[in-house]
C-alpha cells in the first residue's frame, strides 16, 4: 500500500492551497481527484479578489500560498475596488483568465517535489480507532497517509438543477461523489444541505457589444503578491454592462414555476448575497431594471460570464429572456445557467485547526465546511494544509486570529456559530476592520509566516527588509521637521500647498489632508538636509518603493483610528488568551442548561471564543472564569 | 468577616484575565433600598479616594485608613450640598474587596441615595453590577471557595432570564424607546456597511442627507431619553405644578384650598403675592409640589415686574401650568394676560371664583372666553379643551376642587409613563452613546469614509446592545439583506 504523509482529496481553491502548504512544511502530498484538467478552476465568476476578499488573497501570500501570484499573472483587467474609500475598506479584484489561471497552477505544482497527483474518486476515509489514515477510491485503491484533507467542494451529492431537469453532478459535465458523505454521516457528523447558483455562459460572437457600456479596468496595476513584478504580462480586455428591462422581468415572472428554485426541487438555503435574477424580479419587484456585466472568461475564448443572473430557470426561458436585454438580441448560450444543491458538513464539528473533533487528522476545508467562494476556500485550505503539517510533525498549531486576519475570522465564524447559508466574506464581519487591511498584511502575518515556516528564507528575507523599510521611514518622519524657509515655500508653491507659518514635523506634515505620500517624497528630496538626514537613517532605504511610502501614509493619517482599534483589540486580548482545557461543562457551577449545551458541541478553545458562541450569556462566561480559577487550572 | 479573610490569598488578577472594566471605580448602595434612617454607599477601585474627594472636599490630602471622616457630601459639579455623611476609608489591601474603598453613611430613603450616587458617577465612578463586588472580592484573594460559590449564585441570577424579566420591569416606554433607537441605528448601519460591502452592486444607499438626517434624528432621540431621566425627577421630588393667572385671580386662595393651609397670604388687594411660594401636596400617593406666583400683568412696579420674570423661570423648571381665569362679568381681556406664552400642551385653564357665577352666567362667560380666543391666533388652540370640558373652581365652596385633584393625577401619571432611564447606569450608558454619536456626526459633516462613520455607531450600538441585555451578532448583515439586492 502506498503512503504519503497528507492525502488531499479534491483539487479546488482550497485543495491547491492545502497540498502546497503541507508540501511547504516538508511533507510528503498527494492529491486525490477526479479530473486533474479541472484543478483550481473557477466554477463561477473569472475573477479573483474583491471586498473583504481581497484582503484573503493578500494573507494567503504573505502565508505563502498561491492565489496571489497565479492571479497577477493571468490577469486580464484589474480594479481597486472602493479606491475613493478609506484604505481599510478598498479591495482588488482581478478578472483571470480562468484557462491560464488552472494551467498557473497546475504546472506550479506539477514542479513542487513532494507533490504527487492520482486521477481518482474517493469513496471511503480509513480509520483506525479514532484516527484518518488513509482513503479508498472508487477502484478500490487503498492509499494511506497521516493525515487527509477533504477538500470536495460541491461534489457530495451534488445535484443540478436546470428548470425541471436535474442532473447528479457537482459542475456542469462532471459527476458528483456518493459515498463519502453517507460514511461521514454514519460515522456520526452533522451533514446538511445548501445550494447556489451561476448564470448563463454566452457566445461571444452572438452579442452586439455596440449596445453595451464599455467598463475599463485602472489604469494602475497593483498585484496581489509581494513577490509578483509590478506590470502586467497579458494584454487587458474590456467588460460590458448592460440592464435587463420589464420584458425580461415579465418573461420570468411568467416561467416563474418551471425555475427550480420557485417549484420546490430544490430544498437547500443559498445564499442572500448572490439570489438568482429569479429571487432578485420577486423580492425587489420596484426595480424596473438590473444590471448585468458581460465578463470575458478568458483572453482569447468565446465564452462570456454574464455576472448578476444567475438563473435556474429552463434553457429554453433563459434564452428568451436573454433576447429581451440590449445587446443579447441575437445571443447564443454555450452553457445555460443552473443551481446546484449540495451537502456540507457542520463547521461546528470543527476546530479552529480545521481538524474534526470527532476523528484525529481529519481536516475539512472549503466549500465542504459551508463557505462560498474562491478566496475563502484557498483560505481555509492553507490553514487546513500548514495544521495537517503539523500534526505529522509534532509541530505547533497554526491558528490565526481575528484581529490578524480576515482567515481568522472567516474560519472563526464557521467554526464557533456555525453557517445557515453559503458563508462569505464581508468587511463588516471585521470587527477590527480599520486594522485588517491589504497595505498591512506584512505587518500583521509576517511574524506567523517566519514562525511556521510557511515562506522559503528568500521571500521572508524580502518581507522583513520591507518591514524595516517601514520602520525607518517612519522613524524618519517622525524624527525631523519640515522649515518653511524660502526654498522650501517654493517648493510648496510649486506643488500648490498653503504654506506653514512654522516648522512641523514631517509625520505631522503628512497627516495633512492635502497632502499625499508623493508630495511629502518630492519636499524631502528637494530639501538637501532632509534628504541627507533620510540618507543617513538609512543606506538601503529605497525611496523608489511605493509600497512603502503608501503603507507609511497610512498609517500616519489614520493612527488615530489605528490606536482606538488597537486598544479595543489589547481588551480582548486578555480573554483571548485563556485557553480552555477539556473541561466537564456540567460541572461547571452557575452555567444555564443551555449554554452547557452549546459549550459542548462547540467546545471552544479559548475563553475569548466561548463568548462569541451565539447566544451565550456575559455571565456564563464569568461563570467559567470562576470555575477555571477554583480549580487551579491557571498555573 | 474580618481580619482573618482580609490577609488570605494574594492577588489573582496577577494569575490571569483582569477584565478591562476591572480597572473602574464602582460605587453601588450596600443597604437595602427603600426607607431607613441611614444608608451606607460603596466605592471601590484604584483611585477611589480621589472620586471620594470630589465629593467630600472635607477629606484630607493624606487619608488615613480604618479612619472615619465626618462632613457635607457636595455635587461635584454645582457643589451644592447634598447631605451630611460619615465617610470610612479603606486603603489597598484592607478592604473587602482588597481594593482602595470609601462607604459613605448618608441619610437613608431612595431620593437621597441616588443623588448621592449619581453624584459619584459624575465624580468618576460607574454603577457597579450585580455581584461586582463580591467578585472584586474573590478576584482580590478576600474570599474564599465557598464565599465564592455563593457570588456564582449572584452571577447565575444574572442569566437571560432574570435580565428579561428585569427588561420587562422596566417601564415599557423605554424599552420600546431604545428598541426604536436600535432599529435606527441598524438602519442608518446597514446603509453604510452597505456602501462598503457591495460598492460594486448597483444599490441605492442612503444619500449622504438621508444619512446625516438619520443619525439626527437618532441623535434627537437619544438626547430626548436622556432629558427623560432629569424627568425622573418627578418621583422624587414631586410633580411640580406652578398656579398662573392674573392678580387677583385667585391664585392664592387655590394654592391654600389645595394645600389645606393659609400659606399664602390672600387679600382682596391685586398683587399681594410677588415671590414664589411653594408646597408638597400628596395625590392619589404621589407627591405634587405646588407653586403659587406672582400675577401676569403689565406693570410699572419694578418690583411685581421681577416677580413676573422670576415666574417665567419658574415655568421653565414646571411640569404643568393651571391658568386661572378669574370668571367674573363681564369678561376682560385682562384676565387671560400672558396666556399666549404658554406651551398648550402643559398647560391646563380653570376658571376660578365660580360660586359668584349662576350656570346661565357661567354658559355666557365662556361663549365670550371662547370667542375671545378664537379671534387670537396665539390662543386659539387654549379654546379648544375648554370647550370640551370647562373646568369650573371656588375655592371657597369647594366646586371643581376634586375634579382638580383628578386631572392632576391623572396628567402627572401620563407625564411619569415618559420617565425613561430609572438609574444613573442607564443614563451613563446613554451619554456614552451620545458621545460617539457626536464623533460619527462630525465625521459626516467632514464627509469621511463610511467605515470610520461605522466604527463610531457600532461603538454606539454597543452601548446600546449592553443596555438591552443583547448580543451583536449578526443583525447589520441580516439589515442589510433585507434592504438591498444585492447578486452575481
Amino acid at each position: 500500500m502506498k503512503n504519503f504523509d497528507v492525502i488531499v482529496v479534491g483539487s479546488g481553491h482550497a485543495g491547491v492551497e492545502a497540498a502546497y502548504a503541507s508540501a511547504r512544511r516538508g511533507c510528503s502530498v498527494l492529491i486525490v481527484t477526479v479530473d486533474w484538467e479541472r484543478t483550481a478552476h473557477m466554477s463561477c465568476n473569472p475573477s479573483i479578489g474583491g471586498l473583504g476578499k481581497g484582503h484573503i488573497v493578500k494573507e494567503i501570500d504573505i502565508l505563502g500560498g498561491l492565489m496571489g501570484r497565479a492571479a497577477d499573472a493571468t490577469c486580464i483587467q484589474f480594479k481597486l475596488l472602493n479606491s475613493s474609500k478609506g484604505p481599510a475598506v478598498r479591495g482588488s479584484r482581478a478578472q483571470c483568465d480562468k484557462n491560464l489561471y488552472s494551467g498557473f497552477i497546475k504546472d506550479y505544482l506539477a514542479s513542487v517535489e513532494n507533490v504527487s497527483f492520482l486521477s481518482a474518486e474517493v469513496k471511503a476515509l480509513i480509520f483506525e480507532q479514532n484516527r484518518c489514515t488513509g482513503i479508498i477510491t472508487d477502484k478500490e485503491e487503498r492509499v494511506s497517509a497521516q493525515a487527509v484533507v477533504l477538500t470536495t467542494g460541491t461534489f457530495m451529492k451534488g445535484m443540478m438543477h436546470i428548470g425541471s431537469h436535474r442532473k447528479s453532478g457537482g459542475r456542469v459535465g462532471e459527476k458528483a461523489t456518493q459515498g463519502l458523505s453517507d460514511q461521514l454521516k454514519t460515522l456520526g457528523f452533522s451533514v446538511y444541505r445548501l445550494k447556489t447558483g451561476t448564470p448563463p455562459r454566452l457566445k461571444k460572437s452572438s452579442i452586439d457589444f455596440s449596445a453595451t457600456l464599455p467598463q475599463k479596468g485602472d489604469e494602475k496595476f497593483r498585484p496581489f503578491s509581494f513577490f509578483s513584478p509590478p506590470f502586467l504580462s497579458l494584454p487587458q480586455i474590456e467588460c460590458y454592462l448592460t440592464y435587463t428591462n420589464e420584458r425580461t422581468h415579465e418573461i420570468i415572472r411568467k416561467n416563474l414555476k418551471l425555475s427550480a428554485l420557485y417549484s420546490g426541487a430544490i430544498k437547500g438555503t443559498g445564499p442572500r448575497y448572490c439570489p438568482s435574477v429569479e429571487d432578485k424580479i420577486i423580492r425587489f419587484a420596484d426595480k424596473d431594471r438590473h444590471q448585468s456585466f458581460l465578463e470575458p472568461e478568458t483572453l482569447r475564448g468565446p465564452s462570456i460570464y454574464l455576472q448578476g443572473l444567475s438563473t435556474s430557470l429552463p434553457t429554453e426561458v433563459q434564452l428568451d429572456f436573454l433576447r429581451t436585454i440590449k445587446g443579447l438580441e441575437q445571443v447564443e448560450i454555450l452553457k445555460p445557467g443552473y443551481a446546484v444543491e449540495y451537502d456540507f458538513l457542520d463547521p461546528l464539528n470543527l476546530f479552529p485547526t480545521l481538524e474534526t473533533k470527532l476523528f484525529e487528522n481529519l481536516f475539512f476545508a472549503g466549500q465542504i465546511n459551508g463557505s462560498s467562494g474562491y478566496e475563502e476556500a484557498a483560505g481555509q485550505g492553507l490553514v487546513a494544509g500548514v495544521n495537517a503539517a503539523s500534526k505529522v510533525k509534532g509541530l505547533a498549531p497554526f491558528v490565526l486570529k481575528r484581529h490578524e486576519a480576515y482567515i481568522g475570522v472567516l474560519i472563526d465564524d464557521l467554526v464557533t456559530k456555525g453557517t445557515k447559508e453559503p458563508y462569505r466574506m464581508l468587511t463588516s464581519r471585521a470587527e477590527h476592520r480599520l486594522i485588517l487591511r491589504e497595505d498591512n498584511a506584512i505587518e500583521r502575518l509576517f511574524h506567523l509566516s517566519s514562525e511556521h515556516q510557511l515562506l522559503s528564507s528568500a521571500k521572508l528575507a524580502l518581507l522583513e527588509k520591507e518591514l524595516k523599510q517601514r520602520e525607518t521611514l517612519q522613524g524618519f518622519l517622525e524624527t525631523n521637521r519640515v522649515i518653511p524657509n524660502e526654498q522650501m515655500q517654493k517648493v510648496f508653491t510649486k506643488m500648490s500647498l498653503s504654506s506653514l507659518s512654522k516648522p512641523q514635523s514631517l509625520k505631522k506634515f503628512f497627516c495633512r489632508p492635502e497632502v499625499n505620500w508623493q508630495k511629502i517624497r518630492t519636499v524631502v528630496l528637494e530639501n538637501e538636509s532632509l534628504k541627507s538626514q533620510m540618507e543617513k537613517a538609512s543606506t538601503d532605504l529605497d525611496v523608489n518603493n511605493e509600497k512603502t511610502w503608501e503603507a507609511m501614509e497610512i498609517r500616519c493619517k489614520y493612527e488615530g483610528y489605528i490606536q482606538r482599534q488597537n486598544q479595543f483589540i489589547a481588551q480582548n486580548q486578555k480573554m483571548e488568551n485563556i485557553s480552555l482545557p477539556e473541561l466537564d461543562y456540567d460541572q461547571v457551577r452557575g452555567l444555564s442548561l443551555e449554554a452547557v449545551e452549546k459549550l459542548k458541541e462547540v467546545q471552544p478553545r479559548t475563553l475569548a471564543q466561548a463568548s462569541r458562541i451565539s447566544g451565550m450569556p456575559p455571565a456564563a462566561i464569568q461563570a467559567l472564569l470562576i470555575h477555571l480559577k477554583t480549580k487551579d487550572y491557571f498555573i | 468577616m474580618g481580619e482573618k479573610i482580609y490577609k488570605k490569598n494574594p492577588r489573582r488578577t496577577d494569575l490571569f484575565c483582569e477584565r478591562p472594566q476591572d480597572k473602574d471605580i464602582i460605587c453601588a448602595l450596600a443597604t437595602p433600598p427603600g426607607e431607613g434612617a441611614v444608608a451606607l454607599i460603596r466605592l471601590s477601585g484604584k483611585g477611589a479616594f480621589k472620586v471620594g474627594r470630589n465629593c467630600c472636599p472635607f477629606l484630607p490630602e493624606k487619608i488615613k485608613s480604618h479612619h472615619i471622616y465626618f462632613g457635607t457630601f457636595k455635587h461635584p459639579e454645582s457643589k451644592e450640598a447634598l447631605d451630611e455623611v460619615l465617610v470610612f476609608c479603606f486603603e489597598e489591601g484592607r478592604s473587602f474587596t482588597g481594593e482602595e474603598s470609601i462607604e459613605i453613611s448618608c441619610h437613608g430613603g431612595v431620593y437621597l441615595s441616588s443623588v448621592i450616587l449619581e453624584a459619584l458617577v459624575s465624580a468618576g465612578a460607574r454603577m457597579a453590577e450585580k455581584g461586582e463586588f463580591s467578585y472584586r472580592s474573590f478576584m482580590n484573594g478576600k474570599m474564599d471557595l465557598l464565599q465564592a460559590e455563593s457570588v456564582l449564585e449572584l452571577i447565575q441570577s444574572r442569566s437571560p432570564k432574570a435580565h428579561r424579566q428585569a427588561m420587562r420591569g422596566l417601564k415599557g416606554a423605554l424599552s420600546t424607546e431604545l428598541s426604536l433607537l436600535e432599529k435606527n441605528l441598524l438602519k442608518l448601519l446597514s446603509h453604510l456597511e452597505a456602501s462598503i460591502d457591495f460598492s460594486d452592486q448597483e444599490i441605492e444607499p442612503f444619500s449622504w442627507e438621508q444619512q446625516q438626517a438619520a443619525l439626527e434624528e437618532i441623535q434627537k432621540r437619544v438626547i430626548k431619553i436622556v432629558k427623560g431621566f432629569q424627568q425622573g425627577r418627578i418621583n422624587r421630588e414631586g410633580f411640580s405644578v406652578i398656579l398662573l393667572g392674573a392678580p387677583n385671580a385667585g391664585k392664592s386662595s387655590l394654592f391654600n384650598c389645595l394645600i389645606q393651609e393659609d400659606k399664602a397670604i390672600v387679600t382682596k388687594h391685586p398683587g399681594t403675592t410677588r415671590d414664589i411660594l411653594s408646597a408638597r401636596l400628596l395625590l392619589n400617593q404621589r407627591e405634587f409640589c405646588l407653586k403659587d406666583t406672582a400675577g401676569f400683568r403689565e406693570s410699572p412696579d419694578i418690583v411685581e415686574k421681577k416677580g413676573i420674570e422670576k415666574v417665567f423661570e419658574e415655568l421653565s423648571h414646571s411640569d404643568l401650568c393651571l391658568f386661572l381665569v378669574e370668571g367674573s362679568l363681564p369678561f376682560e381681556e385682562q384676565s387671560v394676560f400672558g396666556l399666549e406664552q404658554l406651551d398648550e400642551s402643559k398647560t391646563i385653564v380653570v376658571f376660578s371664583k365660580s360660586d359668584r357665577l349662576g350656570s346661565s352666567e357661567k354658559k355666557l362667560f365662556l361663549e365670550k372666553f371662547i370667542c375671545f380666543c378664537e379671534e387670537k391666533e396665539a390662543i386659539k388652540k387654549f379654546s379648544e379643551k375648554v370647550q370640551q370640558q370647562p373646568l369650573w373652581l371656588s375655592s371657597r365652596t369647594g366646586e371643581g376642587i376634586e375634579e382638580l385633584k383628578e386631572t392632576l393625577s391623572r396628567k402627572s401619571e401620563r407625564e411619569i409613563g415618559e420617565v425613561f432611564l430609572s438609574t444613573p447606569r442607564q443614563r451613563e450608558s446613554l451619554e456614552k452613546m451620545n458621545s460617539f454619536l457626536d464623533q460619527a456626526k462630525i465625521l459626516f459633516d467632514k464627509k469621511a469614509s463610511p467605515e470610520f462613520i461605522a466604527f463610531e455607531l457600532q461603538s454606539a450600538l454597543s452601548v446600546l446592545y449592553g443596555l438591552l441585555g443583547k448580543e451583536y451578532n449578526e443583525e447589520v448583515i441580516q439589515q442589510i439583506f433585507k434592504e438591498f439586492c444585492i447578486g452575481k
